[in-house]
């Protein structure tokens, strides 16, 4: 089993190379320690200094390379959730789930025109936001809280790589909107009396960001680590 | 030899096969498997297993599970039902490539 100085020089040099997530830092960790030590059986005075420089370095690739795996990690779990947010998605619009989706569509027509036409862009902008935040709060608190559990447990990382796709898939989410927004201001759709098709569709639209708010609640609650666990 | 170019296009195969071999095995664990079965001559780098490895996690023919192991999180990855059907088509198309590059390769052993 390595010692103390050996696991700090192991975590500097993951560090050096910016790897700060807890999936990839804990694989590559037990990898490089448990390589070191059977190079230690093999010869016991193998330094980890030259070690780390000679085989790891040669073997991951240095910076670059750390930087590629990373990427493609990233690009992999943002696969996976984007494939479960979506199945879970489509969920809701195929059998008995319609009826819950058809019911949700009504509520938010019935509520858009019950404030007026003129206000109806108002109400759908403050349900939506309201739909949106929640997730994205809920996910800012996350990763406060998980930092705030690395830095109390003395862990070289501050974030995972599973927390950082949710994020960025919320922030995404949110910009997409902001976007779409500042799109309707600049059109001035934001000041207009509604026609009745345009209520409908705004309603519609109202309806698919309720449920995927819904359902990308129910993924952060599922795959979301607020706490450091095992991986 | 430098087979490292070579092995990249086989090496999601290799895993595979390997897995369903052993049960359940992590990174490291794969790396020296590799070099002990071909005596030294495959060389699996790390920058070319871990994408592998998370690739196939991706596409649902892996899973993954974590121990803690001497104070440190080992992950191991087990192959999925998907995995276990995927291996067979995988191998047979290797044999299958590895039999026409031969016929390329040593013409009158193809003939044979």
């Amino acid at each position: 089993m390595i010692n103390r100085q050996e696991e700090h020089e192991i975590s500097s040099y993951l560090k050096e190379l910016k790897i700060n997530k807890q999936e990839i830092f804990e694989e590559f960790f037990d990898h490089i320690a448990t390589s070191y030590e059977n190079a230690l059986a093999r010869n016991p005075t193998t330094e980890i200094k030259s070690f780390l420089r000679e085989e790891v370095q040669s073997g991951f690739g240095g910076e670059i390379e750390m930087k590629k795996i990373i990427c493609s990690r990233r690009n992999e779990i943002n696969k996976i959730y984007q494939d479960k947010l979506l199945h879970q998605f489509l969920s809701f619009f195929k059998g008995p789930m319609l009826l819950l989706t058809s019911a949700i569509f009504v509520l938010v027509y019935v509520s858009l025109i019950s404030f007026g036409r003129v206000h109806a862009y108002d109400v759908a902008l403050l349900t939506i936001v309201t739909a949106m935040i929640i997730p994205l709060a809920t996910i800012m608190y996350g990763l406060l809280s998980f930092k705030a559990n690395c830095r109390n447990q003395n862990k070289s990382y501050r974030s995972s790589v599973k927390n950082h796709t949710l994020f960025y898939q919320s922030f995404l989410l949110t910009s997409f909107f902001y976007v779409l927004h500042i799109l309707n201001i600049t059109l001035g759709l934001d000041k207009v009396t509604l026609p009745i098709w345009s209520i409908i569709l705004i309603g519609a639209f109202v309806t698919v960001y309720l449920i995927f708010s819904f359902v990308y609640l129910r993924l952060i609650k599922k795959e979301f680590d607020f706490k450091l666990s095992l991986i | 030899m430098s087979s490292s170019k070579l092995l990249k296009g086989s090496l999601a195969t290799i895993v595979l096969k390997l897995l369903e071999e052993h049960d359940k095995m992590y990174g490291y664990e794969i790396t020296q498997k590799v070099k002990a079965i071909t005596a030294g001559e495959f060389k699996i780098t790390e920058g070319a297993l871990y994408p592998t490895l998370h690739k196939l996690e991706a596409e649902g023919l892996l899973t993954t599970e974590t121990q803690k192991v001497d104070n440190r999180v080992r992950k191991y990855y087990t192959l999925t039902k998907e995995g276990n059907a995927e291996v067979k088509s995988k191998v047979a198309e290797l044999e299958e490539f590895l039999v026409n590059l031969q016929k390329i390769l040593n013409p009158k052993l193809g003939m044979t």
